[in-house]
C-alpha cells in the first residue's frame, strides 16, 4: 500500500504520515501542492491519496478533479483532509468524486476509520 | 482605557505623539468653532440688510474653516496612523535582545513579521514532534520486552511455587510492575498521539496568519496612500508635513480562493460543526 500525503504544511504532512506509520501504512511520499502531486501520481504506483485543499499553485479540489479526469487515476481512492467546512464546499468536493472528506482539526479515530471505511467500500466494489 | 500594557500596538497608540495629535485636533475644532462664531453674526446682520454678496462672502468663510480643519484632521490622523506603525516596528526591537533586535530591524514590514510567527510555531511544532518520534518507538519496546517478559515470568513463578520458594510477596511485586509498565506503556503511547495531534495548531494557525498578512499588506498599502494624499492636503492646508519616508507599494499579492480554518463556525449557518455534520452531509449525498 503506498499512500501519498498532499499538504502545504509541512507540520500537517508529518502528523498524517506519523497517524499513517501507527496503523501500519508506512510506504508514504509527500507533496507540498496538487502540481507537484499530479506527476507524482501520474507516474508513481500509488493507491491512496490524502489531500489538503487549500494550498498555493493547484488547490486540493482541483488535484481532485485533475486526477478523475485522468485515465489512470480516475479510480484511485483520494481522501480530503481539510479546514475548508463550508457546507457547498463539501458538496463540490462530494460531486467532484471524493471518497472521503475529514475537517481539520481531526482526531486520529476519525482519520483511521475514514481510511478504513474507504477501503472496506473498495474490497465490498471487487 | 485600561489596554494591556504589554501590548505593543497599545503602547506606541498611547506614544507622546499621539497626545500632541490629540491637542491640535482639539485646536482644530477650537479654530473652527472660533471662525464660525466671529462668521455667524456678520451673517445674519448681512441677511438681515438684505446683502446678499456679504452673506455668500460668509458662508464660504465658515466653509473653507470647515475644509481646512477637516484637511488637517484627516492628515494628522493618518500621520498618527504611521507612527504607530513604525513605532510598533521600533519598539518591539528595542525591548528584545540585540540578536531579536537585528532580525527584527531585518523585517520591512508586518508581513514579514507575521511569517516569522509562521516560522517560529513551525519550528516549534517540529521540535516537539522530533521528541514524539524519539520517544514512541522507545515506549513501544518497553512494553513489548515487559509482555514478552511477563509470559515467562508466569511461567517462572509457578515452576517456583511448585518447589516451594516462599518470596510471594516479591513475586507479586515483580508481576504488578510488569503489568504496569504495560498498561502505562499504552496510555503514554496515547498521550503521545495527542501530542502529535495538537501539532495541528501550526496548520490551522498558520493558514489564519496567511489571511491576515495579506489584510495587513492591504490596509499598509491604503495607509501609505492615505499618508501621500493627507502631504498632498497638508501642503494646500499650509500644514508643515514631519520629516518621514513612504514606504515602497508592494506588488499585489495572489489571492487564495480556498477560505482557510473557519473561526467563527457557531455563526455562520454555511459552515459545518464538526466531523459528525460532515458524515451527515455526506451520507445525505449518498456516501
Amino acid at each position: 500500500m503506498k499512500i501519498l500525503i498532499v499538504d502545504d504544511f509541512s507540520t500537517m504532512r508529518r502528523i498524517i504520515k506519523n497517524l499513517l506509520r501507527d496503523l501500519g501504512f508506512t510506504n508514504t511520499a509527500e507533496a507540498d501542492d496538487g502540481s507537484s502531486a499530479l506527476p507524482m501520481l501520474e507516474n508513481g504506483q500509488f493507491d491512496f491519496l490524502i489531500t489538503d485543499w487549500n494550498m498555493p499553485g493547484m488547490t486540493g479540489i482541483d488535484l481532485l478533479k485533475a486526477c478523475r479526469s485522468s485515465e489512470k487515476l480516475k479510480t484511485l481512492p483520494i481522501l480530503m483532509v481539510t479546514a475548508e467546512a463550508k457546507r457547498d464546499q463539501i458538496i463540490a468536493a462530494a460531486q467532484a468524486g471524493v471518497n472521503g472528506y475529514v475537517v481539520k482539526p481531526f482526531t486520529a479515530a476519525a482519520l483511521q476509520e475514514k481510511i478504513e471505511k474507504i477501503f472496506e467500500r473498495i474490497d465490498a466494489s471487487r | 482605557m485600561s489596554d494591556n500594557q504589554d501590548n505593543p500596538l497599545s503602547k506606541a497608540a498611547k506614544g507622546p505623539s499621539n497626545a500632541e495629535t490629540a491637542a491640535l485636533a482639539a485646536a482644530g475644532a477650537k479654530s473652527f468653532n472660533d471662525a464660525l462664531n466671529l462668521h455667524k453674526q456678520a451673517l445674519l446682520e448681512s441677511l438681515q440688510d438684505d446683502d446678499m454678496a456679504a452673506a455668500a462672502d460668509h458662508i464660504h468663510q465658515i466653509n473653507q474653516a470647515r475644509d481646512e480643519t477637516l484637511y488637517c484632521e484627516v492628515g494628522r490622523l493618518t500621520r498618527a496612523l504611521h507612527n504607530a506603525l513604525r513605532d510598533f516596528h521600533l519598539e518591539i526591537g528595542l525591548h528584545g535582545n540585540s540578536e531579536v533586535k537585528h532580525e527584527l530591524l531585518e523585517m520591512a514590514d508586518a508581513r514579514s513579521r507575521l511569517n516569522y510567527v509562521i516560522a517560529m510555531t513551525e519550528d516549534a511544532a517540529n521540535k516537539t514532534m522530533d521528541s514524539v518520534d524519539e520517544a514512541a518507538p522507545m515506549v513501544q519496546a518497553l512494553v513489548a520486552e515487559s509482555e514478552a517478559m511477563h509470559k515467562d515470568w508466569q511461567t517462572f513463578q509457578e515452576q517456583s511455587r511448585e518447589s516451594g520458594a516462599s518470596s510471594t510477596a516479591l513475586f507479586d511485586r515483580v508481576e504488578q510492575f510488569l503489568q504496569r509498565i504495560s498498561s502505562d506503556g499504552h496510555s503514554i503511547h496515547t498521550r503521545l498521539t495527542d501530542i502529535l495531534m495538537a501539532q495541528g495548531y501550526q496548520d490551522l494557525s498558520g493558514q489564519v496568519i496567511k489571511r491576515v498578512i495579506e489584510l495587513v499588506s492591504d490596509v499598509e498599502q491604503s495607509l501609505v496612500r492615505l499618508v501621500k494624499l493627507a502631504s498632498n492636503v497638508e501642503e494646500v492646508a499650509g500644514i508643515k508635513p514631519a520629516a518621514g519616508e513612504h514606504k515602497a507599494e508592494k506588488d499585489e499579492k495572489q489571492r487564495i480562493r480556498a477560505e482557510g480554518p473557519q473561526i467563527n463556525q457557531q455563526d455562520n449557518q454555511d459552515v459545518v460543526s464538526g466531523q459528525d455534520d460532515v458524515d451527515d452531509l455526506l451520507s445525505s449525498l449518498g456516501f
